[in-house]
């Protein structure tokens, strides 16, 4: 018999906090067996299973800072989230992870930070802003650029509020579609970037994640604000369905997104003409 | 690498006995007017003089579906691994199948090491065997140089009354002693480098690996993909039948009671329309010359790449599975390069 | 609470119900999933709502129309049950020809009779809204036991949207091409085993196409086999994969 066990066999993880955050947005904290840390880095992903139904590729966003636990956003979208929105604080899933790369927070010390991130990229683009804001000294100045549809589609609105009060941080909001009770910002994420003062495009780092669409416009953007692409990171969506670079449902050209991603510095990317 | 023979008919009776101590054998047989692997139930069936089997048998270490856990419906605690099992010993694997085997062998335990497969193939002797029969589709000499030496343990050469065997590992030469085949005589080495040579392939890539590698960088927006593409079924048959495809399927599967299921992984292939497909039905190869594409370049590029192996080793099966004609990778390069 | 569950048929051979009928032991298993309250063929209960109603049949009479709109307003989940209810089936090769010609050659001296009035063949989905789908000529048992199970787990059922040569391939038959037949499976949707060419017989597409189907590309490859235009046709006719006979 090989010596190695199934890298297919998940730990378990018991529900500890679920709430609807919009419609179709599901926050869940989960806690493995034993109070164990998932021991992932910001921008990592991990499978989440239920017997019977499947298993579906996750983004972690909370902090690896976050002892004990890891959070979550899923959204209700097929077979395998559809079910894990029918489950309640006490039940418990299978967990495989975590996966891929991360974002490289220890190698941008010193530098300026701007996330920019649509919608449910708002979810492992948390794990990120989270640890930046924990260790701030580490970093210059903290750009949060964030576009949802509508204002039902916002996510972890508490948090919003916080750090659009908080001093140390420049945060920017829109929304596509406005709404009578909505007096911010009305527009595609895009025209948040004129907001910005200042830019010293040098020594930023910019994080983008969003839906397909979001990156060909944003990253534009960006190239006009003299970023370099090494500069510019992206985390890419895929369907990781092995998560291990076996089942090749996540390959982009040459590259397995579940290995080599889904975070990536665009350089690293752009001459992969699937990625974006 | 050691040099032995054995006459037709004391491998034969070796086959018979194999078969009678109960140990799975599997060899090629025929099937109708095509070839496929199959379980031996006597020696006879066993056909080592054929063009190409339907599918490869790569079937027995990552088989068409496999049941990777066991678990009850809902219970996240009671998930339990599986390992399948797989042949004593499989007999008259081609050169190509058998680097298509090394180059298995090297994803699925390069990086996470994947135990289903790994375990599956440590249980098996590989005995290769070099063509007797030509088959119009194959191209294997341009592809695979000495890949197949990575998977194999032995090989027989086909000497008229007599095999030659090239001993090539451990394994081999247990085998190759359990068979009572005898230290070649002088010259059987050359003796066996020409009844090798004397099966030539009818087509060729035009390239070495490593300059088809090469030659399709910037090949990418080439007008070629989507003129052919025109005739493609998006039907899967050329992957489905390619020794050096992997990729899988996950589902989950319960039992009628629903108190208990498995999770299983099956064959899948990057030319059917909704592999790249994500959350929300958008699809990042939607066009079936975008599929046709990364199809050559994962087996002419990517793989060549990253592994230093063959990704494509030229067993033709993919010309020959293609109702539309339109699968052969070297019409593909051919066309690429005028 | 189990799910209350209904079979009813429209025009079709009820050969479908029959393959649920002859399940035998697992009939058992499918009953202590579900609650079967309308069965005709096997059993003579009724109820005014169902939770899952599966149709068999293609609608072909203005008064079956109504029947169908009625059986929909008190079915949760529709399932199109049978190609004669996916897809018109069999059934839509009337839609070739003249009604007045077909009636005339069916019923002769009596087509005028008002009970043998036959409007053009829908699908059940012209008619009303489906959920699912479970295709073939017959449909096939397993692939009904793993909808059932599905539903019963509130699981969406995976329904195949590939063609019929990977099944194909996977069993490792011999492709027909190579010996000389033809065969629509690589247009044809699968979920059926590739039974038909498993045992020599070319595939009709009894469970409609994929949903994008290259019928050039078949168009091409079928007159490469020497097939006459009309040859062609009747390929494409005998389950309304013609563009022509379907909707």
């Amino acid at each position: 018999m090989y010596p190695e066990k199934s890298i297919y066999l998940p730990q378990v993880a018991t529900i500890t906090k679920a709430n609807m955050m919009t419609k179709v947005d599901r926050y869940f904290e989960f806690e493995l067996e034993g109070g164990k840390d998932l021991g992932h880095k910001p921008g990592q992903f991990a499978e989440i299973s239920i017997p019977g139904i499947g298993e579906a590729p996750i983004s972690i966003s909370s902090s690896p800072n976050l002892k004990g636990k890891f959070e979550m956003v899923i959204r209700n979208v097929g077979v395998v989230t559809n079910a894990l929105h029918n489950l309640s604080v006490g039940s418990t899933v299978g967990v495989r992870g975590p996966y891929g790369t991360h974002f490289p927070m220890e190698k941008l010390k010193g530098r300026d930070l701007v996330f920019v991130s649509g919608g449910i990229g708002l979810v492992p683009m948390r794990s990120a802003i989270h640890y930046a804001l924990e260790n701030r000294k580490d970093y210059g100045r903290i750009m949060i650029l964030f576009g949802a549809r509508d204002i039902t589609q916002r996510l972890f609105v508490d948090e919003l509020a916080a750090w659009s009060k908080q001093s140390d941080i420049e945060f920017l909001e829109t929304v596509d579609v406005g709404n009578p009770d909505w007096k911010g910002n009305v527009g595609v994420i895009t025209t948040l970037f004129s907001k910005i003062k200042d830019f010293h495009a040098a020594n930023t780092t910019a994080f983008v994640v969003g839906p397909p669409v979001m990156y060909k416009f944003v990253i534009v953007e960006l190239f006009k604000m003299d970023m370099s692409k090494s500069n510019i990171i992206v985390s890419l969506e895929r369907h990781m369905k092995c998560g291990v670079g076996k089942c090749g449902h996540c390959q982009i050209n040459r590259v397995y997104v579940c290995q080599e991603g889904p975070v990536f510095a665009l350089d690293a990317i752009s001459e992969l003409r699937e990625a974006i | 690498m050691d040099f032995m023979q054995i006459s037709k008919k004391d491998f034969q009776k070796f086959v018979e006995n194999l078969i009678q101590s109960k140990e799975e054998v599997v060899g090629v047989v025929k099937k109708g007017k095509h070839f496929a692997y199959d379980i031996l139930e006597k020696s006879e069936q066993l056909c080592l003089d054929y063009t190409e089997t339907i599918l490869p048998p790569k079937k027995y270490f990552l088989p068409v579906e496999e049941t990777l856990l066991k678990y009850k419906t809902g219970v996240a605690s009671s998930y339990e691994a599986t390992y399948g099992k797989s042949p004593k010993v499989i007999i008259g694997i081609h050169p190509g199948d058998m680097a298509a085997i090394a180059l298995l062998d090297k994803s699925f335990s390069e990086g996470e090491k994947d135990s289903h497969y790994l375990n599956k193939r440590a249980n098996s002797t590989l005995i290769g065997i070099y063509p007797t029969q030509s088959f119009p589709h194959r191209f294997s000499n341009s592809m695979i140089e000495k890949d197949a030496y990575k998977a194999a343990d032995c090989f027989l050469v086909d000497l008229g009354n007599d095999y030659g065997i090239e001993v090539v590992t451990e394994k081999g030469k247990k085998i190759a002693s359990a068979m009572k085949a005898v230290a070649g005589e002088k010259g059987l080495n050359e003796k066996i480098a020409q009844a090798k040579a004397k099966i030539k392939d009818e087509v060729s890539m035009p390239f070495s690996r490593r300059e088809l590698s090469e030659f399709l960088h910037n090949k990418e927006t080439h007008a070629e993909w989507k003129k052919r593409a025109e005739k493609c079924f998006s039907c899967g048959s050329c992957v489905l039948v390619c020794p050096t495809c992997y990729c899988f399927d996950v589902k989950d599967t319960v039992a009628l009671s629903l108190q208990e299921g498995e999770r299983k992984r099956m064959w899948d292939g990057c030319m059917l329309e909704k592999f790249a497909n994500v959350a929300g039905n958008h699809n990042f190869r939607k066009l079936a010359g975008d599929r046709l594409k990364h199809r050559i370049f994962r087996k002419g590029k990517y793989i060549i790449d990253k592994f230093g192996m063959a990704g494509c080793v030229g067993c033709g099966r993919c010309s020959q599975a293609c109702v539309a004609n339109i699968a052969s990778p070297v019409d593909i390069v051919q066309e690429l390069k005028k | 609470m189990k799910p209350k569950v209904a079979f009813f048929d429209f025009a079709c051979c009820e050969g479908c119900q029959l393959q649920i009928a002859n399940l035998e032991e697992e009939i058992l298993g499918v009953v202590a999933l579900v609650d079967l309250v309308e069965f005709r063929e096997v059993l003579t209960g009724h109820a005014p709502e169902y939770d899952i109603t599966f149709i068999e049949g293609s609608i072909t009479r203005p008064e079956d129309e109504e029947r169908l709109k009625d059986i929909r307003k008190r079915s949760k989940i529709l399932i199109a049950f049978g190609a004669c209810a996916t897809t018109g089936g069999v059934n839509k090769i009337k839609n070739l020809r003249n009604l007045e010609t077909v009636r005339k050659e069916v019923y002769q001296d009596d087509w005028n009779k008002p009970h043998l009035n036959t409007a053009p063949t829908k699908a059940v989905d012209e008619v009303v809204k489906v959920d699912y789908y479970l295709h073939g000529c017959p449909i096939n048992r397993n692939e009904f036991l793993s909808v059932v199970k599905d539903l019963a787990m509130g699981k969406v059922p995976r329904i195949p949207d590939y063609p019929v040569c990977v099944e194909c391939k996977l069993r490792e038959n011999e492709c027909l091409y190579d010996l000389g037949k033809t065969c629509l499976g690589p247009i044809a949707r699968a979920g059926c085993a590739a039974i038909c060419p498993s045992n020599k017989s070319g595939c009709e597409a009894c469970r409609g196409t994929v949903p994008n189907p290259n019928k050039n590309a078949m168009h091409e490859v079928l007159a490469k086999r020497n097939l006459t235009v009309e040859a062609i046709i009747q390929e494409f006719t005998m389950f309304a994969v013609n563009p022509e006979v379907s909707k």
